[in-house]
């Protein structure tokens, strides 16, 4: 069982959450990177379009924050966006990264046919586990939901659907539907939460002591 | 008087206080935070707030930095090392008496 403390640091992390904006970023850079994948031939490289698109995205959220969220819920820096926290985080995504790199290993031996095609199966259970971890050590929901939606996107445009369907996707194809339709799903998470945030009632609020 | 006893009295009484216990533990939570994030977190007046973070900064637990955005006065809090040792000496020694209890 929790003590009050912990619940009241639970909380405090769990709002860095509350507004919905990192999902609609993550929606958008998933989004965009989804599109550019599906238009772009392979091997024609969009990174600096790509760059420029993300680097235009965290500007416009900077910019949605102060405005609209800094003078309702304040403004705080949260643990985990320090150098120490993003080096840690980067480790544990490297040892995660490496299990599954593994089991792809193990599955490209197995299908000599399209290796590459479950290429997208591991990235949905990659990016899934860590929305899971996250949801789950924060106690929100919908981020656990996000992540299960990942699994299974990941799942349905891997080969395990093609005997089924009777249709076969290219490896870059089944990736660029992948981070399409993840966006989506964060686009729409975020959309509804960051509604709901700007509906809540609220007093504006002065530093003055 | 048993060891678990006087562990409770021998407590941290300027972090004991409801209040203040409750702003060190959001600052815990985070690297730094401004006067009206705890303000909406804590729910505390703003003179009230005010008066703990001041006890707070004079027991050396929180560092207060006043500075502007744009033209707005902000003041950011955090917690310094001896605040982040306190809490956490605290912690251990509420859950040693409750586990002992």
């Amino acid at each position: 069982m929790k003590d009050p403390i912990d619940k009241l640091i639970t909380r405090t992390r769990q709002t860095f959450y509350t507004d919905g904006l990192w999902e609609l970023l993550a929606g958008c850079i998933s989004l965009g990177g989804g599109l550019l994948l599906l238009i772009s031939p392979p091997g024609n490289s969009g990174a600096i379009f790509f760059g420029t698109y993300i680097l235009a995205l965290f500007s416009l959220y900077s910019m949605v924050k102060r405005r609209l969220v800094y003078p309702r819920s304040g403004y705080a820096v949260y643990k985990g966006q320090g150098l120490k926290a993003y080096i840690s985080v980067i480790l544990k995504r490297a040892v995660l990264l490496t299990i599954l790199t593994g089991l792809f290993l193990i599955l490209s031996a197995q299908n000599t046919v399209m290796p590459q095609a479950w290429l997208v199966l591991l990235l949905g259970i990659f990016i899934g586990i860590g929305w899971i971890w996250q949801g789950i050590r924060l106690r929100i929901l919908r981020l656990i939901l996000l992540g299960v939606i990942s699994l299974l996107i990941g799942a349905a445009l891997s080969p395990f659907l093609d005997l089924a369907s009777g249709q076969t996707l290219s490896a870059y194809d089944r990736i660029s539907w992948y981070f399409l339709l993840l966006g989506a799903a964060f686009l729409i998470s975020g959309g509804i939460t960051f509604w709901k945030y700007l509906r809540s009632p609220w007093q504006e609020g002065d530093e003055t002591t | 008087m048993t060891e678990e006893l006087r562990s409770l009295v021998e407590v941290d009484r300027l972090i004991h206080e409801p209040a203040r216990l409750m702003i060190v533990a959001i600052l815990s939570a985070v690297e730094s935070a401004d006067f009206l994030y705890l303000q909406r977190e804590t729910g505390l007046t703003k003179g009230n707030l005010s008066s703990h973070l001041t006890r707070l900064e004079e027991g050396g637990y929180v560092q207060i930095e006043k500075t502007y955005r744009g033209k707005l006065p902000l003041t950011i809090c955090r917690l310094t090392l001896a605040g982040q040792k306190a809490f956490q000496d605290y912690r251990k020694r509420l859950k040693r008496f409750v586990e002992n209890t």
